[in-house]
């Protein structure tokens, strides 16, 4: 999984729960629940939403581990 | 070499579908009477039992819908409280998406086997054809209740979830009211149902041709297939040019009327 993110971390310190940062953000609970699960990558605009929410940049919240797959192309 | 490789393929699977289309025609010639009479035999036990075939379809499919409608409720009872568990959402996810699917499952049942009972009684002949109507309407109505039922619950679960089932534009506030990660799924199950529908075409466009070599179908089955085609290949078409001029849509945008998918079963 290229994509790594402490959404998780940051929802529970600051007091959100999955619903409540769904709507700060314009996407359902269970998108959200799929993203701190690693499984759905959201796109820029919604990253950027996220950390907005959370006060960080962007890449405290969602950042790269591993290979580039880009590499293998 | 990857080229020639599927070149190859390709060449070795016509060779194999030619293969399978001569061994069925030999077949067909050798005994072909048999099987018209096997496929007379077939056309009318589902005319004389449409009837009886209809309702028993109808009240097993309501029946199942309704069970998977408790089991989820079950679930979302919990999740509705306040619970976290991702697995209850899950759950109850999954129980309303299958019983959502038996309700749809209901409709087409029940009008494809009205289709097969008024062909073989025609009006005013005999009176299953009213029963028929009756019997049609019964599961429409029961089908769009109980898909009512599964979006009011898919709604309480997730509040953001907008339109009314009755509404004639409900698939499209239903797609309006998604976010980016259910427009993609959306977007897959669509993708995924179109190559099917386009493989299941092609075997049943081949075994009418086959048919119709043996028994008189007529040119009405393959002609229906055909138009089934073009507008599946057509509509494809269509919003692939559309969507190539212009930037994937934000949630909050407004849908495209090529965009409209399904939507209800995608929760």
């Amino acid at each position: 999984m290229p994509l790594g993110n402490r959404v998780r971390e940051l929802r529970a310190q600051s007091g959100l729960n999955q619903q409540q940062l769904g709507e700060r953000v314009g996407a359902s609970r269970q998108t959200i629940s799929l993203i701190e699960r690693g499984d759905y990558h959201p796109s820029v605009l919604l990253a950027l939403r996220i950390a907005q929410v959370f006060g960080a940049p962007l890449e405290q919240v969602f950042y790269l581990t591993g290979e580039d797959t880009n590499e293998k192309a | 070499m990857k080229k020639h490789k599927t070149g190859l393929k390709f060449i070795l699977f016509m060779v194999v579908c030619l293969a399978l289309g001569v061994a069925v025609g030999v077949a067909l010639g050798a005994g072909g009477d048999a099987v018209a009479a096997g496929f007379a035999a077939a056309q009318t036990f589902l005319q004389v039992n449409a009837l009886w075939l209809m309702i028993a379809a109808e009240a097993g499919l309501a029946a199942w819908s309704l069970a998977e409608y408790a089991a989820g409720r079950r679930a979302a009872l919990p999740a509705l409280a306040g619970s976290e568990d991702e697995e209850l959402f899950e759950r109850a996810d999954r129980r309303y998406g299958r019983g959502l699917s038996a309700a749809s499952l209901l409709t087409i049942i029940a009008m494809v086997q009205f289709g097969v009972g008024v062909s073989g009684f025609p009006m005013g002949v005999d009176r299953r054809p009213t029963l028929l109507v009756v019997f049609l309407l019964a599961g429409v109505f029961g089908a769009v209740a109980l898909q009512a039922l599964f979006v009011r619950a898919t709604k309480q679960l997730y509040p953001e979830k907008r339109g009314e089932v009755l509404d004639r534009r409900f698939q499209q506030q239903w797609y309006e009211s998604c976010d980016e990660a259910e427009r993609q799924r959306i977007g897959q199950a669509a993708y995924f149902s179109m190559l099917v529908t386009g493989r299941v075409m092609v075997a049943v466009f081949a075994v009418l041709c086959l048919l119709s070599l043996i028994a008189p179908i007529g040119v009405t089955p393959i002609l229906t297939m055909g138009v089934l085609w073009l507008s599946m290949t057509g509509s494809y078409l269509l919003a692939a040019g559309t969507h190539k001029k212009k930037a994937p849509a934000e949630p909050e945008q407004k849908m495209d009327a090529a965009e409209t998918a399904k939507a209800p079963d995608e929760s």
